[in-house]
């Protein structure tokens, strides 16, 4: 009787530890089965989002419009202090909001005296700039962009009344140097924004650094000034330089 | 026109003065343009110093040294007139070699000025292209145009053998 009874209870325990054992056992797939569900979806949504933006991506047009623009820092700069005068107009193609190759031609002539009262004066002269942007938002009203230029300018020149001083012999005269020609190349980095203001108007500033790849030396001198570059200080090889644009899009644009 | 657009516009304008305010970073360049001449003697070719020396420039203001019994010197650095072709230097040999001398030897340069404005914040130098030197032979034996052109480097120009 007493076996039985030991029978009994192990037959029953050993039915509940196995239902137990069951019960925690399907619980834990449902918790699985759940957490799998929720990552099919998660995934789901993010082929849907990945789907969406290349939807939206390629409705944007390849070409999404020209757009003109003029930089007002020099000329109002010349209103302030009567030394450089420069002119620059550019051209950028709008390539599916995200690429914008851009042209960027100048004028400027530079009148500038010393400390020490002598005169750099250079002829107008022209320079060219070309390189593309590339628009960190795929936005076309408001963006941040990085980007990267060519530059070249040649420049006629003269200075006028350079103090010459020898100590030793005590000597003292001023010079003129004149007819002084020097070519120069040089790249720059770009980083800058633009914003939309209205319609076909938008404005924006950009600073760079620019890296002198070549300038031909005269005989005389090396040149001051170069256009479309700034200021060529011995033994710097860099410059930097600010733009304040305002741009307008040509009312034409790409179709979707 | 939104806020931030506004804010921006007034941000670029505000760091403008600061950018453009960079970049001037003073002369970095050598500008003092002298002809240096060299002491050889003849016998090997060697360089050598003198115990004692004293230079100067013939018609210089207040008869002023350029060197005044200078000791350990095996090479002297000449200022050249800037608006004349011609300058001349009297050398004063006081001692080579622990030997008391007492020799003088005069040289002149011959040459052609060219002005060259380097930068604003270095200025303008005047270089040299020596045509021909002539010179005294008290002690003085012969002397070598090592390199014509006199710029701003410190290159040897004269070599005087004695």
């Amino acid at each position: 009787m007493k076996k039985i009874f030991y029978y009994s209870f192990s037959l029953i325990l050993l039915l509940l530890s196995s239902t137990i054992e069951a019960q925690s056992y399907s619980s834990a797939q449902r918790s699985r089965s759940a957490e799998e569900a929720q990552q099919r979806r998660e995934a789901e949504k993010k082929a849907a989002e990945k789907a969406q933006k290349k939807l939206r991506r390629d409705s944007i047009p390849l070409f999404g419009g020209i757009t003109l623009g003029t930089d007002l820092i020099a000329p109002g700069s010349y209103l302030l202090k009567r030394e450089k005068l420069s002119f620059q107009v550019s051209a950028e193609v709008n390539l599916k909001n995200r690429y914008y190759p851009i042209v960027e031609l100048g004028t400027s002539r530079m009148n500038l005296t010393s400390e020490d009262d002598y005169n750099f004066k250079s002829k107008n002269a022209f320079y060219s700039r070309v390189g593309l942007n590339y628009a960190f938002q795929q936005r076309p009203d408001f963006y941040f962009y990085g980007g990267i230029r060519y530059g070249f300018s040649h420049v006629s020149y003269d200075i006028l009344g350079i103090p010459i001083v020898g100590d030793y012999w005590g000597e003292s005269q001023r010079v003129d140097i004149l007819d002084q020609k020097s070519f120069s190349q040089w790249a720059s980095i770009v980083a800058g924004i633009k914003v939309k203001i209205y319609k076909g108007f938008s404005m924006g500033w950009n600073v760079r650094y620019n890296f002198l790849i070549s300038s031909t030396k005269n005989a005389n001198s090396n040149t001051w000034f170069i256009p479309g570059y700034g200021m060529n200080q011995a033994g710097s090889s860099s410059s930097t330089a600010v733009e304040y644009n305002i741009y307008y899009q040509l009312p034409f644009r790409g179709k979707k | 026109m939104k806020p931030y657009k506004i804010l921006l516009a007034l941000l670029s304008l505000i760091l403008l003065p600061s950018i453009v305010g960079c970049g001037n970073e003073g002369c970095q360049e050598t500008i003092s343009v002298n002809a240096r001449c060299s002491f050889y003697k003849k016998s090997n070719n060697k360089s050598f110093s003198f115990d004692s020396i004293t230079v100067y420039g013939v018609g210089a203001p207040d008869d002023s040294l350029l060197y005044n019994r200078s000791t350990s010197q095996s090479y002297v650095k000449l200022p050249l007139k800037k608006f004349t072709e011609e300058s001349s230097y009297v050398f004063h040999f006081q001692g080579a070699e622990s030997e008391i001398i007492d020799k003088k030897d005069t040289v002149t340069f011959y040459y052609k000025n060219q002005s060259y404005f380097i930068s604003e914040d270095c200025g303008t130098v005047v270089h040299h292209l020596v045509d021909s030197v002539i010179y005294t032979r008290h002690y003085i034996d012969s002397l070598i145009i090592a390199k014509q052109s006199i710029i701003n480097l410190d290159e040897e120009n004269l070599l005087l053998l004695f």
